[in-house]
């Protein structure tokens, strides 16, 4: 079977066009933001796009090998990059997240994500026989993720050390631990996070705004007052951005009407709420298609990761699900009011180079998978 | 898969409810550019007296201040020299304006420089009348000492008060002793010879005849001359009467962090950073429902393209703003001129109290504590004679002396009487020989008189308030026998007052025990019973207890407060105030004790006989309390510049504490009178006049209408009246006298006349 026939299977041509989808959306509503605010977000979008889909042709036609050999490598060069970023990084919104690579800002921690998933998959891989896992097992593979997870969160970048967190879990989950295993993780989790709330290591910000939601999860009025002219930072935020989404309706709102809500003041429109901007636009409806078209990439992800024939290519097929489900579910949870506001952004539709290429290559590791996995 | 698939539903679901079902509600919402929440101040309620008369309102003030953020260096003095222009500011605080202007500091950081609080513009700063507009007067003032000099009157004579001006010793200037205005038509300060600036004044004070001018007026008028300065206005406490009852008013502060800090931690802060709170007296008291409740009105910012969108404005008058509730005017039971005249009867008086509570109901008519102070200054207003309270710390006149305890010396001999009638201890045939000291337990304890009384009966013993007669009982009480009749006549509790008050201390064995070094001593019994050593108790609740002896053993609730006023005026229904208390002392015991109180005053021999009121019977109790102290070490300290007033302060400190207590009418009494002259010498001769005063004043306005039988009765009674007589005297039941209707009392005419009149205007205009 040739290349061609194989990417004419039906699953592979619906993850194919849940991600060119996205692509045409996330460029069409990064236009009309432009548009909106009068600034040229989605030309260097475009840009980042294309090579995105240059970079998921070339991914596709990797040897697998080869990309296992490499990937330790790129794992340690990304590490160093993450802690050169501690000391070089560019200053953008009070974090440092990017570095400057001659005319882009490269932001490491995005390629981290994929990183993650390749170095965790090789390593569970090659040690193939010993699943379901013993907690003492999984020493490396904690040590793996933590040092990432630490540096991001480093930046401060919370939302994507969780990310990362999250993408590694996924695969160990996949993998099969122990119950037991399982219950001291998470019970060691929630410490954790008992401990880092104690000790400030979440930061005064993070805990302002988890607490918004909890209280606007609960009843709106009982939201901490932070005295900064009525209204919390964060919530209103968040509050801004739940306007936008409602007023969207079922059928959306035409351009003319939605450049002139409540939209011109939701933050961070290009980025984080990329979504509030698509949802005013679109409706309900086109809110159901966008989820549709991530539903559909995610479970084309897991259809590969059910059908390969290698431990590896599975664990990196729910690596890429996870980068794409769990970067969604956080992102859209926060726009709709959901969760707290948490700075992950959607994969494709928000503005950022780093994060696009690291989705489109992740889709050409699936595409790598699913062309190659009848011929052996 | 299936995770994946919930979770995907879950955010379906949830949009749905967003867009869908909320999603007209979000599009209305979302209309509205900006919602903002400003909080508007409710205007802190009133105080007023008995009659209506505005004793705590609030007025504008406006400040001058300079944004140092905004000053460039090259035109600081520019500026200075402006301001001199515009205010009469003296060199000295110019320069400090100037200093504080080129010190070098962050701009960023610095605060906004007030040059002058309390601008005059409408009302004067000594009596707050309002200002009436006049010809123009031409007034001098001395750049140097600050001192305004008014152009000198044709007759020599204060337009004010009318009296002879004193030409200043050493210039060309005149003064005027009474009011201290200082007069000079001259170009040079008579004081320190500096040319004076020229200025002219356009208001006048109706009531104190000073002039002013218009700050605000000339500041605003001006303001385009100094872009960096602004005129800040914003709403004061102001407290007409000043000095007149500080005490029972209180002032009000600035919040701090720890007022703002909420009560639990979950709920918003209780107050806004401009905030003022009540910090002591009636205004701490009634905080809560003085202040009122703060509104929100809502400010909205239509976005552009839906500034005409149908349904707009219904979703605006859907936000509802709160409303906010102004603070509640609170009516006081004190009536003004009774507390003028307590005020005036204490003139000489260093430092003490004077209380009149009406017997029957225990409402305060008065209740003023010498030294006062002007409670203005203290909730931020500028002073406008530069005096402050803190100026005569020595005499504490922040301390409401009313309520604060001392020793009651011989007004406690009361209380070791009854428990020795009650306990059957004595008869009031009983008698000891006073020979003028007791010898108990190797200690000689005196009596006041030298010489000694003699055989002394019970009656005699509190006429002439014999020591020994007591020192008797208490050996024969004891202490704690003493303590618990105390007690139940009402000493050592609350009074019921509203404000902060002492509850005094009652020793007993075991506090003596744990308190005192060397523990107890029975000789303590006997100090006790004359009101000495350690027992303490506050004027106040002197009076209270005094009012129930009068009134047939029924303790009152003292109250400072009618209730609170509606919007009409009219006085909102009041919770029910607990009656007050019966004693638990036979009727015998008490007329016996009134019987002695009114021999105090009406019998020749009694400690208080020259002090007698013209217009009413009196009965009543002196006490001299030994309190000879040494000042204070932190008050030597301030002192030592000055060794006269430090020689002033000793002296004064040697001299005793003076009491007088007495109630009037003595047969049915209406109100209860208790003046404490802190080391005022001996009660009959320093505290009853005074006491007096205040119950002549009082019955001169409210005439007694068994005034012409007092006058018989005390004709008869001069004429010693045999014991037995005396005490089968019929005590008039108070049921059976007809209460006089006060139809003259201003408590009792409606409230429709002007606020605004301030009629005392402090210790300095007092002629």
């Amino acid at each position: 079977m040739s290349v061609f026939a194989r990417i004419r299977q039906p699953s592979t041509l619906l993850g194919l066009f849940c991600v060119l989808g996205l692509c045409v959306i996330a460029i069409e509503n990064l236009h009309f933001a432009d548009s909106m605010l009068g600034t040229t977000f989605h030309r260097s979008q475009t840009i980042w796009i294309v090579v995105g889909l240059i970079g998921t042709g070339v991914t596709a036609g990797l040897d697998m090998q080869f990309v296992r050999r490499v990937s330790p490598i790129v794992y340690q060069v990304l590490i160093a990059l993450l802690v050169a970023v501690l000391f070089f990084g560019r200053d953008i919104n009070y974090s440092k997240r990017w570095l400057e690579l001659g005319p882009a800002n490269i932001q490491p921690s995005e390629f981290m994500k994929i990183s993650i998933a390749l170095v965790l998959a090789d390593w569970f891989d090659k040690k193939r026989s010993q699943a379901p896992w013993k907690l003492r097992q999984l020493l490396m593979p904690v040590l793996l993720i933590l040092v990432p997870v630490a540096l991001i969160n480093r930046e401060p970048d919370l939302g994507t050390s969780v990310c990362v967190a999250l993408i590694a879990l996924g695969q160990v989950l996949y993998d099969g631990v122990q119950r037991r295993t399982l219950v001291l993780a998470l019970c060691v989790a929630l410490i954790g996070i008992g401990l880092a709330w104690k000790f400030d290591v979440i930061r005064d910000y993070q805990k302002g705004r988890a607490e918004t939601w909890w209280h606007a999860m609960q009843d709106d009025e009982k939201a901490p007052d932070t005295g900064q002219g009525g209204a919390n930072r964060d919530n209103w935020q968040a509050e801004k951005a739940l306007w936008a989404v409602g007023s969207g309706r079922v059928a959306g709102r035409s351009d003319d009407e939605a450049r002139v809500s409540v939209l011109r003041h939701v933050p961070f429109v290009h980025t984080d709420f990329a979504l509030a901007c698509f949802a005013e636009r679109w409706g309900l409806i086109g809110c159901i298609f966008l989820f549709g078209l991530y539903l559909g990439l995610v479970w084309w992800a897991l259809y590969i990761a059910d059908h390969a024939q290698e431990r590896f290519d599975a664990l990196l097929a729910v690596g890429v699900a996870g980068l794409v489900f769990w970067q969604f579910f956080v992102n859209a949870g926060m726009v709709i009011g959901l969760l707290p506001v948490v700075g992950v952004t959607l994969p494709l539709l928000s503005y950022g180079g780093s994060s696009a290429l690291t989705v489109l290559l992740g889709a050409g590791f699936l595409l790598n998978i699913s062309t190659r996995r009848k011929s052996r | 898969m299936a995770g994946v698939f919930v979770a995907v539903l879950v955010l379906i679901a949830r949009l749905v409810i967003v867009q869908g079902v909320m999603g007209a509600n979000y599009e209305k919402i979302a209309t509205i550019e900006r919602v903002g929440k400003v909080r508007s101040q409710a205007p802190r309620g009133q105080i007023k007296g008995s009659d209506g008369t505005v004793l705590a309102r609030n007025l504008e003030s406006h400040s001058l201040e300079l944004l140092p953020a905004k000053v460039k260096a090259d035109r600081v003095v520019a500026i200075v020299s402006r301001l001199r222009e515009l205010l009469d500011m003296t060199d000295a605080e110019l320069e400090a304006l100037r200093g504080e202007l080129l010190r070098e500091a962050d701009p960023r950081k610095r605060q906004p420089l007030v040059v002058r609080r309390d601008l005059v513009s409408t009302h004067c700063p000594y009596d707050s009348s309002q200002l009436e507009l006049t010809s123009e007067v031409e007034y001098r003032f001395c750049p140097v000492c600050g001192r305004n000099f008014e152009p000198v009157p044709a007759r020599k004579a204060c337009p004010f008060d009318q009296r002879k001006l004193q030409s200043i010793p050493g210039g060309d200037g005149m003064r005027c002793a009474s009011c201290e205005r200082e007069f000079s038509s001259a170009g040079v300060c008579p004081y320190d010879h500096h040319a004076l600036h020229v200025g002219h004044h356009n208001l006048k004070c109706p009531l104190c005849q000073r002039t002013f001018n218009d700050e605000v007026a000339v500041i605003r008028a001006n303001l385009h001359l100094l872009p960096e300065a602004r005129l800040e206005s914003e709403i004061q406490r102001e407290y007409p009467f000043r000095f007149l009852a500080s005490h029972v008013l209180g002032y009000v502060g600035y919040v701090t962090d720890a007022d703002r800090a909420p009560w639990l931690p979950w709920l918003p802060a209780r107050f806004a950073l401009t905030d003022r709170v009540g910090r002591t007296g009636l205004e701490r008291a009634f905080d809560a429902a003085l202040r009122g409740l703060d509104g929100e009105q809502v400010v909205v910012r239509r976005s552009g393209a839906d500034e005409n969108a149908k349904g707009m404005d219904d979703l605006v008058a859907g936000l509802q703003p709160r409303p906010t509730v102004p603070g509640l005017t609170l009516r006081l039971t004190l009536d003004l001129e009774l507390q003028r005249i307590a005020k005036v009867a204490m003139k000489d008086v260093f430092s003490g109290a004077a209380v009149v509570i009406d017997a029957r109901t225990g409402e305060v008519l008065a209740l003023y504590s010498k030294p006062s102070f002007d409670p203005n200054t203290m909730s931020g207003k500028r002073a406008p004679h530069g005096k402050t309270a803190t100026d005569t710390p020595a005499y504490a006149p922040l301390l409401d002396k009313a309520v604060h305890a001392f020793p009651p010396a011989s007004t406690f001999k009361i209380v070791a009487a009854i428990a020795a009638l009650e306990e059957n201890v004595v008869t009031p045939s009983t008698t000891f020989h006073c020979p003028g000291y007791y010898d108990f337990g190797g200690r000689r304890f005196h009596c006041h008189s030298k010489r000694g009384h003699g055989d002394v009966n019970l009656r005699e013993a509190i006429r002439s308030s014999c020591d020994v007669y007591f020192y008797h009982l208490g050996e024969l009480l004891g202490l704690d026998r003493l303590e618990a009749w105390a007690r139940k006549l009402g000493y050592g509790e609350s009074t019921g007052i509203e404000i902060y008050e002492a509850q005094g201390r009652l020793p007993t064995r075991a506090w003596y025990a744990e308190h005192v070094k060397g523990g107890y001593y029975p000789g303590f019994a006997l100090s006790t019973a004359v009101g000495q050593k350690d027992v303490t108790a506050t004027p106040l609740q002197v009076a209270r207890v005094y009012s129930a002896l009068g009134r047939e053993g029924i303790l009152p609730n003292v109250t400072l407060v009618q209730g609170f006023e509606g919007p009409d005026g009219k006085l909102l229904p009041r919770l029910p105030r607990p009656s007050g208390r019966d004693l638990p002392v036979k009727s015998t015991t008490l007329r016996f004790i009134r019987n002695a109180l009114l021999a105090v005053v009406n019998d020749e021999g009694g400690t208080a006989y020259a002090s007698q009121p013209t217009n009413v019977m009196m009965a009543g109790k002196t006490g001299t309390a030994q309190a000879a102290q040494r000042p204070r070490a932190d008050m030597v300290e301030r002192l030592k510049a000055d060794p006269l007033a430090l020689g002033r302060l000793t002296a004064w400190m040697q001299n005793d504490h003076a009491w007088f207590v007495g109630y009037a009418p003595a047969e049915d009494p209406e109100i209860t009178v208790a003046v404490f002259v802190e080391h005022g010498g001996s009660g009959g001769h320093n505290a009853a006049p005074i006491a007096v005063k205040i119950v002549e004043s009082w019955f001169a306005r409210h005439p007694h209408v068994k005034e012409a039988e007092a006058t018989q009765a005390k004709a008869h009674k001069k004429a010693a009246v045999p014991q037995e007589e005396l005490d089968e005297t019929p005590i008039a039941d108070p049921e059976a006298v007809p209460t006089v209707p006060h139809e003259d009392d201003p408590a009792n005419r409606p409230a429709d006349e002007p606020h605004d009149v301030p009629g005392e205007t402090g210790d300095e205009v007092l002629p």
